[in-house]
């Protein structure tokens, strides 16, 4: 590759030094006149000039487009934080290394990590292609047909069951009914107990205020001597009063023993 | 930032703690290492990607920087180094990464705007037949010619770039420009039948 060839007049390094104005007064002063009788040189020169106007082109087309590469945020970070600035992805990154590894390992190496992956792709497909799946109520069962149903609990929270509305018959509907009927009446009944016994305590009461009235009065007429009302007095009293004996006291109760 | 503020200068503002002083490095320069890593490289993602680490490397070396070259040529050794060891990867594959961008329908140029259409056309083709041709030199011919008619480096800076001696610098373009030329002409490129 040093040695410069197919040069009829092997002055190759001299052309490319007068080419690029690099060569010294002398050297460029001998070579203008060597070119005056080599055509070979002459046809080379103009021909490399030709190429170095193509190259200058697309270097300026280049340089247009060239982008941005967004890399002043970046390097504005202090150099701490530049180390872990990386311009690729991670994931691009160990693309590459894992290629780089790959095109570098040996034949060999490569053959048997390509027999291996193709090994394990197809166990894996054939275990995709015969596994089923099901899931009921005891669990998710997976079966891959390589031996016994395999149970394991679901990994999901069971979800509990949803409250089922009982629906009753017309016939219990009816026996309801008639049972909400009777404790309707039941009740009705027991408050009407309640308001006649509340009606004769409220009497009474009165009755035993106008007893009150009465001895008062009596007491006054004969200051010296208790009076007891006679059986028959009682016995009409009871009558008006209309009441039991068991549930209501006695006049003997209200006024006292008298002697 | 002062576009009359060299790049030394800037160097040394980042240096000295100044993180504005290096985004203005990058927005000088970004373009022409792109270029120059789409030159070498020939695949616009593979360019991106080297020209950002670049300046992250850059970025991350700038206390190693003594001032001894100029920030430019730094900065081009840099971009060579990362173009070089993607070239080696993509060598070991045995693919050259302009025959992926070919596949792909490669960079889309902007035509000169004063052109008519069929000079815009006629350049566009031509510059189409100019980034087949030099993606199909060998990478170690694409790197001088790069450096060489995209940079205007002069033959000892690419010689201390590619830490290769002086003779093989002017060689490898000799031979560059030989082998352009033989492709130009069989692509049908009629001006370089001179």
């Amino acid at each position: 590759m040093n040695k410069i060839t197919n040069n009829s007049c092997a002055r190759g390094e001299a052309l490319v030094a007068y080419l690029y104005g690099e060569a010294q007064s002398a050297q460029a002063s001998a070579f203008e006149r060597h070119l005056e009788n080599c055509a070979a040189c002459r046809d080379e020169l103009t021909a490399f000039a030709f190429v170095r106007e193509g190259v200058g082109e697309w270097r300026a087309d280049l340089l247009k487009g060239a982008p941005s590469l967004s890399l002043a945020g970046a390097l504005a970070l202090p150099s701490s934080q530049l180390a872990t600035a990386r311009p690729e992805r991670d994931w691009r990154r160990a693309f590459a290394a894992l290629r780089e590894f790959f095109t570098l390992s040996p034949v060999w190496l490569q053959a048997g990590t390509v027999a291996a992956a193709l090994v394990i792709c197809a166990l894996a497909a054939l275990a995709v292609v015969r596994a089923e799946v099901r899931w009921d109520e005891s669990g998710i069962a997976v079966n891959t047909h390589s031996g016994s149903m395999q149970q394991r609990p679901a990994s999901v929270t069971p979800i509990p069951p949803a409250p089922v509305e009982r629906i009753y018959t017309q016939q219990e509907i009816e026996q309801l009914t008639a049972q909400l009927s009777a404790a309707n009446q039941q009740l009705e009944e027991t408050r009407t107990q309640l308001q006649t016994a509340q009606q004769r305590v409220a009497r009474a009461e009165r009755q035993k205020d106008s007893a009150s009235v009465i001895r008062n009065a009596t007491a006054k007429n004969e200051p010296t001597r208790k009076r007891r009302a006679p059986r028959h007095e009682e016995a009409q009293l009871k009558r008006n009063l209309n009441t039991d004996d068991e549930e209501l006291p006695t006049l003997l109760d209200l006024f006292g023993e008298t002697d | 930032m002062d576009t009359a503020t060299s790049d030394e200068q800037l160097v040394e503002r980042a240096v000295a703690g100044d993180a504005d002083a290096f985004g203005e490095i990058v927005r000088r320069w970004e373009r022409r290492i792109y270029a120059l890593a789409y030159g070498i490289l020939g695949r616009e993602e593979d360019a991106r990607d080297a020209a950002q680490e670049t300046f992250i490397n850059a970025f991350r070396n700038l206390s190693n920087f003594r001032g001894e070259a100029k920030v430019s040529s730094w900065l081009h050794r840099i971009a060579v180094n990362q173009c070089i060891t993607r070239q080696r990867r993509a060598s070991v594959r045995s693919e050259t990464s302009l025959e992926y961008e070919q596949e792909e329908g490669g960079q889309q140029f902007a035509a000169p705007p004063a052109s008519s259409p069929l000079k815009q056309a006629e350049g566009r083709e031509r510059r189409e037949v100019v980034r087949k041709a030099v993606g199909a030199l060998p990478p170690e011919l694409r790197e001088v010619i790069v450096l060489k008619e995209f940079e205007d480096l002069t033959f000892q800076e690419i010689a201390d770039t590619l830490q290769i001696p002086l003779s093989t610098v002017k060689s490898r373009l000799y031979t560059a420009l030989k082998q352009l030329r033989m492709k130009l002409e069989k692509y049908g490129m009629e001006a370089a039948r001179v």
